[in-house]
């Protein structure tokens, strides 16, 4: 027999005071909110049930994030709109759900799907050149890092392949916007890009005084185009 | 600035509020800082806290905020950045707050409190502060000792919050919008029955350390502060929520709470005398009151909390009516200190999941005849009885608590903790070897015995740290059975414990240097240090052995013996007489023993 599923995709924020929240406990949160909202929630099987809640990437403690995601499987169905604002009546400061969707049949789940995410970073110089500077070396076509790989040994990677795409604005603060390979296949954290581009161009690093946000995730068909993850 | 700094310390949550029912509002009339003086994980676990949270929060003048102790790499980042401590509610800084409220929940937090006023600019001595700055009051169990702590604190509230502190605010309300000073307002609290106002007490010495006097200094002070308790638990006010913290904290889970003191009177507990007498709430109040909070707390664990859960005399019910009510929704009922008979073993057999957590027992001596001494009512028989109840259940693990150095103990009480660990280990193998799949596990936990204030051992002696050394290492060279595990605790910390429980007024001063000196978060042994405590008791004149070491006669004037609990010291001294005799007093269901407690009027004197 098949039986039927109602599997949601969740978009929510996360940011100011909630940046602090790590992503275990923020999963026990979900689970506490979801049982607040008398939302019926469906269960894994076995010796220990839990609720099936599957985020689709991790945010780094301290990021904010604008467009996280979350499916969930219901025992029946439920008005997107219902799911949202019952949802939201129980999130604290900083945590709001943005959109709901119901997941068509047969859909990977977010985690399975995810393929890249967009930054933004506000970071801590002012230099009326970083532009320009930023321009010249994102023309050198290969950008190696050291990396820790398995087993403890250094490894050198090349991390130019998975920036999609770089910008920067320098208004009032200069800020960065990237497109970075996200999920399981390949990943590009924001922080070993910006120490990259912190180092060569001789300026120190801190990465806590960086303000970053993940703005979107998508996922990327075989033509390469990119789709964001509510649609 | 506090965004980086937050990044910069492990675990930020800790400070900063936001959690799930965390109480908001606009401006307040009056303003009170809950600290509790241990880091957040702990404090968050601890339900007088989340009880008074919401009993203060309730009124509209008034808005509790809470405080903890900053962990040290946090403390350090504050000092270095000139951020003075704060409440979590609103982040504002706790020194423009109208009261400082602590719960002094156990001796070893007692540095961390002068730390917190520190950081939070407040002066640390009740007698440097001025107008302006907040008032500082205490309670929790170590107030009805709060001698050791009386220079730091304008007043001390010893009793059950609930009951006096609408009185209290509505006072300081009325003094705040007449402009009275902060000394008035401390004349004016001497009205209310539960306070103590060290400043209007004088005390004095004999030469050989003892007190001599010790005398109210204004005309309305009270020669004894009584205790306050509340009469009828079922009516008096219970929150609906309870805060949901957003990280892992020591206890995460909905509690409620049974019943109030205790009814057995072991002779070494204070908890067991100082909330006096049992008081007990209906459980239809308990079971509609859980469904709230498990509505509002989404919590997959409900805790009976209090002394002695078995005691309940509705515990039966209670126990299914809950089961029944929750475990359709997957939510877990927890049962700590249980005595362990069929019923309760059918009972944590409905709770558990498939891996069978250990049962405990606290034996607490090792022979009869000690345990007689400290009236702990669980023989020999009730242990391998029940242990053995479990074993045929499936359980293959045991957990036993002793104390060492109790009064009276001798080596044979020791080598009787060797043997009760043995037996259990071979009431095991009784069963046949087909049906035991895993092998046994038996942990015998030691702690050193401390001397309570309002405890018939107040006037005993504690051992002293090498005897602690050779009793500990006694036995463990004698616990030779691979299944038997033993653990034993630092007698170190034990022996200033006990200098804090039994201090008088002068210990205040050791207590400031130890704290200057970098004494803080002295109950985690990491951070203990020896070395400063003794080095701050010698600076300050006194010795460890006066205080810890020493027994008292009973006509030796008591630093807390302006505390009335209820309780009589003529009971205390009877008791003793008894314990020395190895004479066993009846729990207060089978036979009330007279301890005074009856004239509050209410609860288990009454049944
Ligand atoms: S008066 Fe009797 S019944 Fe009441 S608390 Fe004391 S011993 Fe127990």
């Amino acid at each position: 027999m098949n039986r039927m599923t109602y599997d949601y995709r969740l978009q929510f924020t996360k940011r100011d005071k909630m940046r602090y929240i790590g992503h275990l406990d923020l999963l026990k949160y979900f689970q506490r909110a979801i049982k607040r909202a008398n939302v019926p929630i469906a269960f894994s099987m076995g010796f220990n049930p839990h609720q099936l809640v599957s985020f689709t990437m991790p945010l780094p403690l301290g990021m904010s994030g604008l467009a996280e995601y979350v499916d969930i499987r219901l025992e029946s169905e439920m008005p997107c709109d219902d799911l949202k604002t019952r949802l939201n009546a129980q999130m604290s400061d900083g945590m709001e759900i943005t959109a709901v969707r119901r997941l068509r049949e047969d859909e990977d789940t977010g985690a399975a799907l995810v393929a890249a995410a967009d930054y933004t970073a506000v970071l801590d110089i002012c230099d009326p050149d970083f532009a320009d500077k930023l321009a010249s070396l994102k023309a050198v076509p290969v950008w190696e890092i050291e990396k820790l790989g398995k087993k403890k040994k250094l490894k050198t990677v090349d991390i130019r392949p998975l920036i999609y795409a770089l910008d920067c604005e320098t208004a009032e603060n200069t800020v960065i916007h990237a497109r970075l390979a996200t999920g399981s296949n390949s990943n590009l954290k924001p922080e070993l890009m910006l120490r990259y581009i912190y180092e060569k161009l001789g300026l120190d690093f801190d990465y806590i005084r960086i303000k970053i946000a993940r703005t979107e995730m998508y996922r990327r068909d075989e033509s390469g185009n990119f789709t964001g993850l509510m649609e | 600035m506090l965004d980086e700094i937050l990044l910069r310390v492990e675990k930020p949550a800790r400070y900063i509020g936001n959690e799930i029912n965390m109480v908001k509002k606009g401006e307040c009339e009056i303003n009170f800082a809950f600290c509790f003086p241990d880091v957040y994980e702990v404090g968050m676990s601890h339900l007088g806290m989340q009880i008074l949270y919401y009993f203060l929060n309730r009124r509209e003048d008034t808005y509790c905020q809470r405080v903890f102790a900053p962990w040290v790499d946090m403390e350090d980042m504050m000092r270095a950045h000139g951020i003075p401590l704060y409440a979590l509610e609103t982040g504002a800084p706790i020194k423009d707050f109208d009261f400082v409220g602590f719960t002094l929940q156990y001796e070893m937090s007692y540095t961390n409190i002068l730390n917190m006023l520190d950081l939070a600019g407040i002066p640390v001595y009740a007698r440097d502060r001025g107008e302006g700055d907040p008032i500082v009051i205490g309670g929790g169990p170590c107030a009805y000792n709060p001698e050791p702590l009386a220079d730091f604190f304008d007043i001390f509230y010893i009793g059950e919050g609930e009951v006096y502190y609408d009185e209290i605010l509505d006072m300081y309300k009325e003094h705040k919008r007449n402009g009275g000073t902060r000394a008035e307002f401390l004349e004016k609290a001497l009205s209310v029955p539960c306070l103590y106002i060290p400043k209007f007490y004088d005390v004095s010495y004999n030469e050989d350390g003892t007190l001599k006097s010790f005398e109210p200094n204004h005309p309305n002070a009270p020669r004894t502060i009584k205790k306050a308790i509340v009469k009828d638990l079922d009516k008096v006010f219970y929150p609906e929520k309870q805060i949901v913290p957003l990280i892992e904290v020591v206890h995460d889970r909905v509690t409620l709470e049974v019943f109030r003191g205790c009814i057995r009177g072991c002779r070494f507990c204070q908890a067991g005398y100082i909330y006096r007498p049992v008081r007990e709430k209906n459980a239809d109040t308990l079971i509609e009151c859980s469904k709230s909070l498990v509505a509002n707390s989404g919590h997959e664990e409900i805790s009976l909390t209090s002394l002695s859960t078995s005691d309940y005399t509705q515990f039966q019910p209670l126990a299914t009516g809950l089961l029944d009510l929750y475990t359709k929704d997957k939510i877990n009922i927890a049962l700590p200190s249980l005595r362990i008979d069929a019923f309760s073993l059918d009972l944590m057999e409905r709770v558990q999941e498939v891996r069978k957590s250990s049962l405990t027992f606290a034996p607490e001596a090792g022979t009869q005849r000690l345990r007689n001494v400290i009236n702990k009512g669980l023989t020999e028989e009730d242990i391998l009885n029940g242990a053995a109840l479990a074993f045929s259940g499936g359980w293959n693990r045991v957990k036993l608590y002793f104390m060492c150095g109790l009064p009276t103990e001798t080596d044979e009480d020791l080598f009787g903790v060797i043997d009760l660990a043995n037996k259990i280990v071979d009431k095991y193998h009784e069963i046949p070897k087909e049906e035991r799949p895993r092998p046994v596990s038996v942990v015998a936990s030691m702690s050193c015995f401390v001397p309570k204030p309002f405890t018939p051992f107040q006037w005993a002696a504690q051992s002293t740290v090498q005897e602690f050394l050779r009793k500990t290492k006694l036995v463990k060279t004698n616990m030779t059975k691979k299944q038997v595990r033993y653990i034993y605790h630092e007698p170190e910390l034990c022996s200033m414990e006990a200098v804090l429980a039994r201090g008088d007024r002068r210990v205040c001063d050791a207590v400031y240097r130890a704290w200057k000196t970098g004494a803080k978060f002295d109950g985690w042994s990491e951070f203990f240090r020896y070395d400063l405590w003794l080095k701050a008791l010698k600076d300050s004149g006194l010795t460890l052995e006066f205080y810890a070491c020493r027994e008292r006669s009973y006509d030796e004037l008591l630093p807390w013996d302006h505390i009335n609990i209820g309780v009589s010291k003529s009971f205390f001294i009877k008791e003793m007489e008894r314990a020395k005799a190895g004479q066993v007093t009846k729990n207060c269901r089978a036979e009330c023993a007279m301890c005074g407690a009856k004239a509050f009027g209410t609860g288990v004197c009454y049944e």
